[in-house]
């Protein structure tokens, strides 16, 4: 009797990982933003997660597929006596090299998604085009994302503007709250800061997380190519009030056109109507 | 044994984390000295007992606050039947409209009715539970010569409320307290209609607890568990809403703010501060801002009645009767409401603007200059021959006028012109750049450089004797005013013509104050032009900055003082003999940063022969003009 039920339980897992393999995509489980990133890295690091879940997939169903089988044959077979493995110098040699080559092969392929995300931006800075890229600067402090853009059309060429403009305000920034956009189809810059304890940027639809640190201005880079509105959320508790660290990034496809929309609303003098946006000046409401 | 005892514990342990927390209102407090009293504490015990009842009555407790349909709450104007009403609109509490329809079998102390549910709220049907929660408790009042209305139980008037809400059918199931007896239901009246008040008030309570309480308290104190955490300091404090004193607003000095004041602070944060900004919560719930500002002006309505109430109580307990005394001022309390301030919706709160936009007079002057070049050459053309927005910034002559045939605008100008520290661009330097200005085909030279005389002036403000800007923000704006260190007067209640203990500033809560750094280039009431503007002409209520409007008198004049404010942060606090403003930010440099930073090399050849040429230089004389007049 606990001969079966052993068997039928080792049976049941291997195939349990079919059925949820099976009917994933169908239930719609996987990662934020409709099971795709909205970013061509991002979309990199899930085919990397999708490569490491494979791989365990069908490590997981050929062990247990395995282990059952054995079971099933060995419940019926009563005469043969068991032969003991242990010590076996071969198949310790074959089950130390098979995992190593594995997880060499993942190192090694993870590499340039690595590079790209973490490391490659450090190298020729200056010598690096990039930083007409720079979008914004974003300060997380106990409980909002402050955001300071450069005034509307101004273009960084040296990363030695880049800092001075990170060092101090500068005449014609453009300041938002808690709501970031962002240029869709081109590579964005942004310079995250903390105002006082350690927070982290991370808006999952993107696959961007990165931790702000007191004191320091990081770079992080991504190109969003998905127009729409994604959830930004602080991704390291930062406090009894984190949950209220809640913004918005928005992808748009002319980014001018938003700053110079909320350059005039902050030029807004009471008198001269910015352009644009009529609603979002105060109302008739006493 | 020992088992059962151990998971009894640990049940109990594990319980004492459930449950909801038992919310109350903390008593109003007055200050003594360095702390605060319970100011119902010091009262007769029957007078404390009155006050504390006829509140509730009026808004209920902390965790039931279901009377607030005893207090004159109508929103829609064309509807003013509403049975108890005066025609004060000070609150907007949501309303629905709803008819009575049916009873259940047989009368179980309740009924159903049909609600019309507002448009805006239906997005939000996919979520039962909430909208249950929302309605739920909501007290209904009659429309009209309703039957229900009058309903009474031993001469108790009875009270109708929202038992249970269905979202699909809209039809809610009515409750009665106290309970009509099954013998006296009233068998008419049916097809009355009534309104539901509340909705928004309960949802706006929701958000309150959820998101607010933890610095602002359950009543709105300013004294929740986080603000009274010893190790966090808050500073400045969380708002004390009891007052009904809001710093940043767009309404005269210390009135209420409006309904826009409160959902900005919301929605922007206040910089530099530990509000935060809520901008998100527009998106989460509907209509999720507007209920908030409502409770938040709701509690502080409380707050100031309850303080009024125990005021009055504590004054008047020799001669009136503190019953009747309490009593008649919750019944009126629409009355009082008005009374401490809260302006009905029909007649609102009026928002400061400025009647001139902050370029106005630069673009006019602008205008004219470059049409009139030729006039200004001529040596008997004089300075009262000139529009009052040239004069402003202009001087062509330095004889003394005769003014009495002027008009007054242009005498109240001259009058200024005498005061010396107020800076005047001379008929040569004006020459040079309307010459500039015309080789180069560029009017936004010569206005780059009227703005920059329009900073120039606003520093002269900001450092003359007549306005007190430098005595607390000091002479580069960095907030280390001679003020900061000098002992103020104490504006505690029985403390008239003692001092604070400690110097410095104190705001209308008797705590410390800190000027605004103004390099900082942080804004707590907001950076917009206009936002500076009312900081200036109309102060920030609670604080000793107070209303600069009768010093400066034209908006041109608070508009230099707003131009020089917003060029510190990136162009620095002073300005060198070209007027060119100095950084004197942290990455303090010897060169300049300019106001108007196309024009120095280009005009630097033209200025220095000019200046060379003739006897008188303009330039220097200003600024030891400048020095002279600091103090």
């Amino acid at each position: 009797m606990s001969r079966i039920f052993w068997c039928l339980f080792f049976t049941f897992w291997p195939i349990a990982a079919i059925v949820v393999c099976a009917i994933a995509p169908a239930m719609d489980w996987g990662f934020p933003g409709n099971r795709e990133a909205a970013t061509p890295l991002g979309q990199r690091i899930d085919d990397l997660f999708y490569l490491i879940l494979g791989i365990v997939t069908v490590a997981f169903i050929g062990t247990m597929g395995a282990l059952a089988y054995v079971l099933w044959k060995g419940s019926k077979n009563e005469d043969e006596k068991g032969w003991f493995s242990h010590g076996s110098h071969n198949l310790e040699v074959i089950w130390t090299i098979v995992p190593s080559g594995i997880l060499l092969f993942i190192a090694l392929y993870q590499i340039d998604v690595w590079a790209i995300y973490r490391v490659r931006d450090y190298e020729n800075r200056d010598a690096d085009p990039r930083p007409t890229h720079l979008v914004a600067e974003v300060t997380a402090r106990q409980f909002e994302w402050r955001i300071r853009y450069p005034a509307p059309g101004k273009k960084f060429k040296t990363y030695k503007e880049v800092k001075d403009w990170l060092a101090r305000p500068h005449a014609g920034d453009v300041y938002a709250v808690n709501k970031l956009f962002v240029p869709l189809n081109r590579e964005t810059l942004i310079y995250l800061k903390s105002g006082d304890v350690q927070h982290a940027f991370f808006v999952p639809d993107l696959r961007v997380k990165q931790d702000a640190m007191p004191g320091q201005s990081i770079d992080i880079w991504f190109t969003v190519n998905r127009a729409g509105k994604f959830n930004l959320t602080c991704a390291e508790l930062c406090g009894w009030g984190h949950y209220k660290m809640r913004g918005e990034v928005e992808a748009v496809e002319d980014l001018q056109a938003q700053l110079r929309r909320l350059k005039s609303l902050q030029d807004y003098d009471g008198v001269t109507p910015p352009e644009g946006a009529p609603g979002e000046l105060e109302g008739a409401t006493p | 044994m020992r088992l059962s005892t151990l998971a009894f514990l640990m049940l109990s342990v594990v319980a004492a984390g459930c449950g909801s927390p038992q919310l109350t209102y903390a008593p109003p407090e007055r200050d003594i000295g360095n702390a605060t009293v319970d100011q119902l504490a010091g009262l007769d015990p029957t007078v404390r007992e009155n006050v504390t009842n006829e509140i509730e009555a009026a808004f209920g407790t902390a965790s039931n606050p279901v009377a607030w349909d005893r207090l004159a709450v109508v929103a829609v104007e064309s509807n003013p039947d509403l049975v108890g009403s005066r025609e004060i609109r000070v609150l907007d509490f949501g309303v629905i409209q709803g008819t009575a329809a049916e009873t259940t079998q047989g009368w179980q102390g309740s009924f159903r009715a049909k609600i019309a549910w507002p448009d805006h709220l239906t997005s939000r049907s996919d979520n039962a539970m909430e909208i249950n929660d929302t309605i739920r408790g909501v007290g209904l009042q009659w429309i009209g010569t309703s039957k229900w209305a009058g309903a009474k139980v031993d001469d108790t008037p009875v009270r109708f409320w929202v038992e249970h809400y269905d979202p699909r059918t809209h039809q809610l199931t009515v409750g009665t307290s106290p309970q009509l007896p099954q013998g006296t239901t009233p068998n008419v009246g049916f097809s009355d209609t009534f309104r539901l008040v509340g909705h928004v008030l309960k949802q706006g309570r929701h958000i309150f607890l959820r998101q607010c309480m933890h610095c602002h308290g359950v009543a709105g104190d300013g004294n929740g568990p986080t603000a009274r955490n010893t190790f966090l300091k808050m500073k400045p404090w969380p708002r004390d809403y009891r007052q009904g004193l809001f710093k940043f607003t767009s309404v005269k000095f210390g009135s209420r703010p409006t309904r826009d004041d409160l959902k900005r602070t919301i929605r922007e944060g206040l910089p530099g501060t530990y509000m935060p900004s809520f901008a998100m919560l527009e998106h989460d719930e509907d209509g999720g801002l507007d209920a908030v500002v409502e409770y938040v002006r709701w509690l502080s309505m409380r707050g100031q009645l309850e303080s009024l109430l125990a005021d009055s109580a504590d004054s008047d307990a020799s001669n009136a009767t503190p019953e009747a005394l309490a009593k008649t001022a919750v019944e009126e309390a629409d009355v009082v409401i008005v009374s401490v301030g809260w302006k009905p919706a029909s007649t609102p709160q009026a928002a400061i603007r400025p009647t001139r936009g902050r370029w106005a007079s630069i673009d006019a002057a602008t205008a004219w200059l470059l049409a009139n070049t030729n006039k200004l050459s001529d040596q008997s053309f004089t300075d009262d021959k000139l529009p009052k927005d040239v004069l402003r910034l202009v001087t062509l002559s330095d004889e003394s006028l005769t003014t009495d045939e002027l008009p007054d605008e242009i005498k109240l100008i001259l009058q200024f012109k005498k005061k010396d520290f107020l800076t005047k661009v001379s008929r040569t330097e004006l020459l040079e750049h309307v010459k500039l200005a015309n080789d180069k085909k560029s009017p936004e030279h010569l206005r780059d450089f009227l703005k920059s005389v329009s900073a120039r002036r606003g520093r002269d403000w900001f450092l003359s004797k007549d306005t007190p800007c430098k005595d607390c923000h000091g002479d580069t704006g960095r907030g280390d005013g001679p003020q900061t260190r000098a002992l103020q007067e104490s504006k505690r209640p029985g403390e008239a013509g003692k001092k604070y203990e400690l110097p410095g500033l104190y705001d209308a809560w008797h705590r410390p104050l800190r000027p605004r750094n103004l390099q900082s280039g942080v804004y707590r009431g907001g950076r917009r032009p206009l936002d500076i503007y009312r900081r200036v002409s109309q102060g920030i209520t609670g604080t000793p900055m107070q209303s600069f409007k009768t010093v400066l008198i034209t908006d041109e004049n608070i508009w230099d003082v707003v131009n020089y404010v917003l060029s510190i942060p990136t162009h620095g606090a002073s300005f060198d003999e070209h007027g060119h403003q100095y950084h004197t930010g942290r990455n303090s440099h010897a060169t300049p940063s300019h106001a108007h930073s196309h024009e120095h090399p280009a005009d630097k050849p033209a200025d220095k022969p000019a200046a060379d040429s003739k006897t008188t230089k303009p330039k220097p004389t200003k600024s030891t003009k400048d020095k002279k007049t600091q103090p």
